[in-house]
């Protein structure tokens, strides 16, 4: 006979304890219904999670790749909007497929729902798999930026314009409609071909392309284009006009230079000069002035004053000479 | 009669009481056996009156105990009746037992009369109903008896709650998840605690889940879904409903006085610390937490979810009737769901001193602790006590107890709600959650409590150590509970343990309760304590009621007894009114009420029993004497 009362506060029944003991291990799957601020620091989520036959509410925390101060990832799920007339029990289109809410799994801390994690997504009801149908090996879209890698290992990012996303389907109880895009905005993409080759376009008339295969980069815009040839070591730019502007300085240096201008050819300067290392041109000029002016000449009446002494020299040709000067540069 | 013999006793100076116990036991049966399809529920809840009296009982028993929320009844009756056929399983009974009042039931159960304090120790429902039919091999006679067992009203806590938080209320169209909608704003509120403060004590959740059980849907939340747990529903329907006559009966009403038949208005929280003699502060905001909604969602056993929810580390729940006064100072039965502060503190100057010896070894939290702790202490002295004449006691079996020694308690705080600081907190909760008893460890080995707990202080406990609103910081404050704990739990082996066997009680005594005892009945002698410095006729038992069980029978002569046993636990000395006995620790003056902490202060003449007539001889082990003393 045990002749020591047993203390209840002591030994306490397990039986009376087991739901305080009980730990809830599973992971269960969820719609993501609202976003809130915890304490004006944390973005959180209250996924209606589906717990044998029942939907209820878990404050959740997402579950990124890092979770550092320097390190971080963040990213907002997308909720749905509760809706009395569909929402309602016994409503036929109490389904999944009707909401537009992320679909995600959810884990519990400590084994309790009081705060649950959310470790990922799983397929929305209400999208088809995309990846038997097509030589896709990965595709993922968030917020209409679309990417996909292809089985061959061409990767592409894609802004398809995704207009502000409704939160629930328009029409209650009708699976949810395909996104609407905004025509002007998508189609940019960038692409890793998968012959190495790398382009980004804006999907209507403007790219740039290095093209692996080709050794090639072409910038296209409309009619215009520049295009790099590694092998004929070319640059081409075609364009109906080129503008070249340079506040300071402008450099071309080549073996020759050929410039052709079927109409017309301008070229302005405040100084110029045009030469070699030996001889500059306007230089000359000058020198030709002065070397006429100092000129002798021997008339039948015998020698004649230089021409510099001319009255008109001073007024026509050393003011030429001026402005020759001026105009003058340096090689 | 009755009051002649107790004349007589007075006037000889007998030991021991004579009484003329009755018993009766009143059925408030159940006209069919189960409502027939389509039957309308008042018809199923029509019932007709059945009496069990002396004239059937054989015996009659009746148990309950502190850790379990429902007691248990058997009887054994005579064949008056095919007991089986005249009760029904699953009817309400009420086991009246006294030892000298007359029981007067001639107002009949349907009409005028009513319970009586002094002779209710159980309302019940029959859960079998078994005819014992046995063959003397030898003489061909056949005794026939009948039993019917079965549980007291409080296993309407064992039982399944389903509770179905798909289903709102359908007419509104409201969101498919009333609980989902109720409990996100509880989510969004308490992550956003400046915005509004909206933190459940342990109190307000078993109130709430108490109504879960009983309350039709229309009564779920109110109109506006405002309520704790706003609108639900729960499916199946479950409206408990008690019959009236048994309402009629024992008066039985809500808490604010209107009469009602279904369990969930009828049954009373009562919640709080104990701030006078049976009065509790069902203000008190002891500790506050987020539900747990997995643990009440779907179906559940109705107690689990309810401890769950009771903060079990600094409260207890206990079913139990309870008899109050009434305006005009009758005696009124409630049917109680005591969530009370436990522990209780049987020193409060101790555990003020306590407190600060933990300060001075470098406690951080021990500031805090003191105010926390003065602002949820339970005494434990109280607790309702029931005086036990000595004249009435028939066997005491006391003794210590070091098998439930602790000496080191540890709660541990569930993480998962104070993820945003569960690291930082961590690291300053762990360190000062433990409280250790070197001294004992180094004795006895480590005797461990390890309790966990979803709940922490209130903030406004906390508004020294939290900065700001900052409502966080309030789960490191937890630690500040150990002091409780410890001043409960590691004195046990200094405290009696045992059983008391007694004159059966007219009084209602419940488990939970404290009894006092003079402590005459355990032999006047000082070896409990002997240093306590108080007239032994002054000095009493005081213990607490773990398990009470009244047994009533009837012999085949006719003689009928009525006993009951307590099983008692924490027993210790007080005074009349329950406060502990100055005495001297040493050479300080202590409020003493545990036995001796040096056995060796006894000499041989305080370890005879004064009543075992014997002398010290030198063959005595005395210590003193050898010691040249």
């Amino acid at each position: 006979m045990d002749y020591i009362v047993k203390d209840s506060a002591i030994h306490s029944d397990p039986r009376h304890f087991a739901a305080y003991d009980a730990k809830e291990t599973s992971i269960k799957m969820g719609m993501v219904r609202e976003i809130y601020t915890a304490n004006s620091s944390e973005i959180k989520y209250v996924v209606e999670v589906q717990h044998r036959g029942n939907t209820i509410p878990v404050a959740c925390s997402l579950m990124t790749r890092w979770g550092g101060v320097r390190n971080f990832e963040e990213y907002g799920l997308r909720p749905y909007k509760g809706n009395p007339a569909t929402d309602m029990l016994g409503a036929t289109d109490q389904t999944y497929d009707t909401r537009v809410g992320d679909l995600v799994l959810v884990a519990c801390l400590n084994g309790q729902y009081r705060e649950g994690v959310i470790l990922g997504g799983v397929r929305h009801p209400g999208r088809k798999s995309t990846i038997p149908a097509a030589d896709i090996a990965y595709i993922s879209e968030f917020n209409g930026i679309e990417t996909k890698i292809t089985t061959s290992g061409s990767y592409r990012i894609t802004n398809k314009g995704a207009i502000s996303a409704p939160l629930d389907a328009a029409i209650p109880g009708v699976p949810i409609l395909p996104e609407i895009n905004n025509p002007v905005v998508g189609g940019s993409y960038y692409e890793l071909s998968d012959d190495g080759s790398w382009s980004v376009t804006d999907g209507m008339q403007q790219s740039i392309k290095i093209d692996k295969t080709g050794q090639t980069t072409t910038i296209t815009a409309g009619k215009c284009s520049v295009t790099l040839k590694v092998l004929e070591g070319s640059a081409t730019v075609d364009s109906p006009t080129v503008v070249i502007n340079s506040t300071i300085q402008t450099d071309i240096k080549t073996m020759m230079l050929n410039m052709e201008a079927t109409l017309s050819a301008k070229l302005k300067a405040k100084q110029i000069a045009i030469g070699n290392e030996t001889f500059e041109l306007i230089q000359g000029l000058i020198d030709l002035i002065d070397g006429l002016g100092t000129l002798v000449v021997t008339s039948p009446a015998g020698p004649c004053n230089p021409l510099n002494t001319a009255p008109t020299w001073a007024v026509s040709i050393e003011l030429l000479k001026a402005k020759m000067l001026a105009i003058k540069g340096s090689l | 009669m009755a009051s002649i013999l107790n004349s007589f006793n007075a006037k000889s100076g007998a030991v021991t009481n004579v009484t003329a116990p009755q018993a009766t036991v009143l059925i408030w049966n159940y006209k069919d056996r189960m409502a027939q399809p389509g039957g309308a529920l008042s018809n199923t809840q029509d019932t007709e009156p059945v009496y069990i009296t002396t004239a059937s009982i054989r015996s009659l028993r009746v148990q309950k105990t502190k850790s379990s929320p429902a007691g248990t009844f058997e009887m054994e009756l005579a064949p008056t009746y095919n007991w089986i056929a005249k009760a029904t399983v699953g009817s309400w009974l009420a086991i009246l037992m006294t030892r000298d009042t007359q029981i007067d039931i001639s107002g009949g159960l349907f009409n005028s009369s009513k319970a009586q304090q002094d002779q209710v120790k159980m309302l019940g429902r029959i859960d079998s109903v078994r005819m014992v039919v046995s063959v003397n091999q030898e003489t061909g006679a056949r005794q026939t008896g009948f039993i019917i067992t079965g549980r007291d009203w409080a296993s309407i806590f064992d039982c399944t709650v389903y509770l179905d938080p798909l289903v709102a209320v359908l007419a509104e169209k409201a969101p498919g998840s009333a609980l989902a909608a109720t409990f996100s704003n509880l989510i969004i509120n308490y992550e956003n605690p400046k915005e509004n403060n909206f933190l459940f004590s342990s109190t307000e959740c078993v109130k709430a889940i108490k109504h879960f059980y009983g309350v039709g849907l229309e009564n779920l939340g109110d109109a506006t879904g405002d309520g704790p747990f706003g609108k639900m529903a729960l499916i199946p329907k479950q409206i408990f409903h008690m019959p009236k006559a048994v309402c009629d009966y024992f008066g039985f009403q809500t808490q604010i006085g209107l009469t009602s038949t279904k369990v969930g208005d009828i049954v009373e929280v009562i919640s709080g610390k104990l701030v006078g003699d049976d009065s509790y502060d069902g203000t008190l905001r002891e500790s506050v937490g987020l539900p747990d909604f997995y643990a009440t969602a779907g179906s559940n056993n109705y107690w689990q979810v309810l401890v769950d929810h009771s903060n079990p580390v600094l409260n207890e729940l206990v079913a139990e009737m309870r008899w109050e006064s009434d305006l005009f100072g009758a005696p009124q039965p409630k049917l109680a769901l005591y969530k009370r502060i436990r522990p209780f503190v049987v020193d409060k100057n101790a555990v003020a001193l306590q407190i600060a010896d933990a300060g001075q070894k470098g406690d951080p939290t021990a500031g805090l602790a003191l105010k926390i702790v003065n602002e949820i202490m339970s005494e434990y002295k109280f607790v309702k006590k029931t005086l036990i004449p000595t004249e009435d006691v028939i066997l005491i079996d006391a003794g210590t107890n070091w098998r439930d020694k602790i000496n080191f308690v540890e709660i541990l705080y569930d993480d998962a709600v104070i993820k945003k600081y569960s690291s930082s907190l961590q690291s300053q909760i762990k360190p000062n959650a433990r409280i250790l008893d070197e001294n004992a460890a180094s004795r006895e080995g480590l005797k461990p409590m390890i309790l966990k707990t979803k709940f922490f202080p209130p903030p406004d406990q906390v508004a020294l150590l939290a900065t700001g609103n900052d409502i966080q910081l309030a789960p490191m404050s937890v630690t500040c509970w150990k002091h409780l704990l410890r001043s409960w739990y590691f004195d046990t082996h200094n405290m009696l343990n045992g059983s008391v066997t007694f004159i059966g009680q007219n009084k209602f005594i419940g488990v939970g309760e404290n009894i006092m005892i003079p402590v005459k009945a355990l032999g006047v002698n000082p070896n409990f304590f002997k240093m306590m410095p108080i007239q032994a006729n002054q000095l009493f038992l005081l213990a607490h009621v773990e398990s009470i069980t009244h047994q009533f029978a009837v012999t085949e002569d006719g003689a009928r007894s009525f006993s009951s046993m307590v099983q008692f636990i924490r027993g210790i000395f007080t005074d009349e009114k329950g406060d502990l006995p100055l005495g001297l620790l040493g050479e300080i003056p202590m409020a003493i009420g545990a036995i001796d902490s040096t056995s060796t202060l006894m000499g041989p003449a305080d370890e005879s029993l004064s009543n075992v007539v014997r002398t010290s001889t030198p063959l005595d082990p005395d210590t003193d004497k050898f010691k040249g003393k």
